[in-house]
């Protein structure tokens, strides 16, 4: 039973897996105005949530659905780190780089907070620590921009760092991520992958399932993104428990219908949530309208 | 090789790509990462806490003799890949492959002197030119080795972005190793090699636009020995291509194929009343191979798969360090050509 139904950001801010010329034509033609009519019409359609990576777009977004005096009871879940703002220092300067852009961005606070730590040198020496405090910071700049009764819900690890955390066998990095968000306040840690039939191996082994609740990952059909194969992420999803999964990807960036899709996650009980992006309020309307007829159960909430 | 039949594999360099390379090959089947070289000692004290399993050297030569990898990954600034292959061939455990990432080098002397210290040892090699694996462009090759348009007569191709809208710092921005052309056009050379061979004529042009030592744009036009001629445009301070644009156009006598990182068109003339075209299109998004694990993009992890079934089957991969070299002889045709403009 699908709990949640999430509004992505992709779209909104012109990020498109399947094509590189629709994200150009969102970023240079469609309007912020367009993406809050977006927003409202999913809302008012079904939409319990809005998951984003918080790069300046989606900031501006949540800022305008401030100000325009939103009243509806929104939850958030956050992608961290915002991808779109890092990348390049990463590509760049690699860890070091990316380390330090994040505490160059730091807000006063965020400074202050870095030298009761032990002070940025300290913070780059150590990238366990440097993590806890950018999530501070992020989380701050979230809450200040979103309207009054929006509620974080999840905060999840992006993909890029929970694959090269999986990769890597660099579990701490995983452990200290959920430490520090539950530390920043009552929310829970959440991952995101491309990778989920290996997230589940290395959940179990380190027996892990039940400390990171929700994973959100490509589920659909064609097997679009999922990693190695679409039966190997569902047979490592079959039978968990406590296992709560965000479907992402479903309607395979544009190449399936939403009916398709949905009989598709209809028998998948372990996917408790889904979210899809749009940039169009027709298309958001017919969507969520569709999902929470199908899908929603008020009772998870 | 081992006898468990892993091949083992240490990376030099803890930059960007030198992580990536890190994490794809550390997951996948079979192939062990035994170890990982950077020179920083601030960036190994951090690696070391973040990845405490994970062993980190500060030397080349201290990775080699403790860890005896098969192969190693060249992840260092380009100006650094002869002195790195250098002291890797000349250990006392000689690695039986060497991937270097692209660029090869950051001139032809230099190119050239890594092909021979390649050859001398019997290395089996490999460079970074990943493009070559997406997809689109994949699919391009298959069709123009195919024939379906014909002889090729001419092409246009550009790659475009809007990453560099201020002064930058850093040896992106460093003439020798640095400028559009080198950093960013490069995969679009090497894309223009694989697809028409090298070129016989050159007359190129560049221009600043906010980088104060290196290009921002490089225009060059090509001509090839068999009559196809070519245009080629990399700009790096274009606005209106975020994300950026990839693109090759080719005419032929039968028909034209159009590619981008979305799709290859087909165009191919029709009989009969209606629209003179008929295009086939192929979507990227439906050409991705299956992956044993996906960090980055699908072409990071094709380009280290076909390297690690290379050194098990003792092959060549799809970029050697002689089919990098190419490129690097075209980049500093390109220099020479713009040079003597001024």
């Amino acid at each position: 039973m699908i709990a949640r139904l999430m509004i992505g950001s992709n779209p909104l801010v012109g990020v498109d897996h399947f094509s590189f010329e629709r994200a150009r034509k969102v970023r240079l033609e469609e309007s912020e105005e367009k993406a809050l009519q977006v927003l409202r019409t999913a809302f008012a359609a079904g939409a319990t949530g809005f998951t984003f990576s918080p790069g300046l777009r989606a900031i501006n977004l949540l800022k305008g659905m401030r100000d325009s005096k939103d009243g509806s009871r929104i939850r958030l879940y956050p992608v961290l780190p915002a991808l779109e703002k890092y990348w390049p220092a990463f590509m760049a300067k690699g860890t070091y780089g990316l380390v330090s852009s994040v505490l160059e961005d730091l807000s006063w606070a965020g400074k202050a907070k870095a030298m009761i730590r032990g002070g940025a040198a300290a913070l780059t020496s150590n990238p366990l620590s440097s993590l806890g405090l950018y999530i501070d910071v992020e989380l701050e700049k979230i809450k200040a921009a979103s309207p009054e009764h929006w509620q974080i819900d999840t905060v999840f690890l992006g993909e890029m760092f929970t694959d090269m955390a999986l990769s890597l066998g660099a579990t701490n990095l995983l452990r200290t991520y959920r430490d520090a968000v539950e530390r920043s306040g009552r929310f829970t840690a959440g991952l995101q992958t491309r990778n989920f039939a290996k997230l589940v191996a290395v959940l179990k082994t380190g027996g892990w399932t039940g400390r990171f609740p929700v994973v959100m990952a490509p589920f659909n059909p064609i097997g679009f993104q999922m990693t190695p194969t679409r039966e190997k992420c569902e047979e490592a999803a079959t039978g968990l428990v406590g296992l709560d999964v965000v479907g992402i990807s479903v309607l395979a960036a544009g190449q399936l219908g939403l009916r398709e899709a949905c009989s598709y996650l209809r028998g998948k009980d372990y996917i408790k949530s889904v979210a899809i992006g749009t940039s169009d309020p027709k298309h958001a309307k017919e969507t969520f309208e569709f999902l929470a007829g199908n899908f929603r159960h008020d009772d998870l909430f | 090789m081992s006898q468990t039949c892993d091949i083992s594999v240490a990376v030099v360099g803890l930059g960007g790509i030198g992580a990536l390379h890190s994490g794809i090959l550390a997951s996948l089947p079979s192939t062990r990462l035994v170890g990982v070289v950077d020179k920083e000692p601030r960036l190994v004290r951090m690696a070391r806490k973040a990845i405490p399993n994970m062993r980190f050297y500060s030397t080349v030569e201290d990775m080699v003799t403790e860890s005896r990898p098969d192969a190693v990954y060249v992840c260092t600034p380009a100006s650094s890949h002869v002195e790195v292959v250098r002291s890797l061939l000349s250990s006392s455990h000689r690695p039986l492959g060497v991937f270097v990432e692209k660029p090869l080098a950051t001139n032809s002397r230099d190119a050239e002197e890594l092909v021979r210290l390649a050859q001398a040892h019997g290395t089996i090699t490999a460079v970074g030119h990943q493009r070559r694996l997406t997809p689109t462009i994949k699919k391009t090759r298959e069709l123009v080795e195919s024939g379906v348009i014909g002889d090729l007569g001419l092409f246009r191709c550009h790659h475009f972005a809007s990453s560099v809208l201020s002064k930058g710092e850093g040896w992106r921005f460093t003439p020798g190793s640095g400028g559009v052309a080198m950093e960013f056009g490069i995969h679009l050379l090497d894309i223009v090699i694989m697809l028409f061979g090298e070129p016989q004529t050159i007359r190129a042009t560049s221009s600043r636009l906010f980088s104060e030592s290196v290009e921002d744009y490089v225009g060059c036009q090509l001509g090839f020995k068999s009559g196809l001629s070519g245009v080629v445009e990399m700009g790096w301070s274009q606005r209106g291509y975020d994300p950026p644009e990839l693109r090759v156009e080719i005419q032929a006598q039968k028909g034209a194929i159009i590619t981008t990182e979305d799709a290859v068109r087909l165009l191919l003339p029709k009989s009969g009343i209606g629209p003179t075209e008929r295009i086939e299109t192929f979507y990227g998004a439906g050409m991705i191979p299956e992956l044993p694990f996906l960090l980055g993009s699908p072409e990071n992890v094709l380009i280290d798969l076909d390297f690690v079934s290379s050194l098990r089957g003792k092959l060549n991969p799809q970029v050697t360090f002689e089919e990098a070299a190419k490129v690097i002889r075209l980049l500093d045709a390109i220099r020479e050509s713009t040079q003597a403009m001024f």
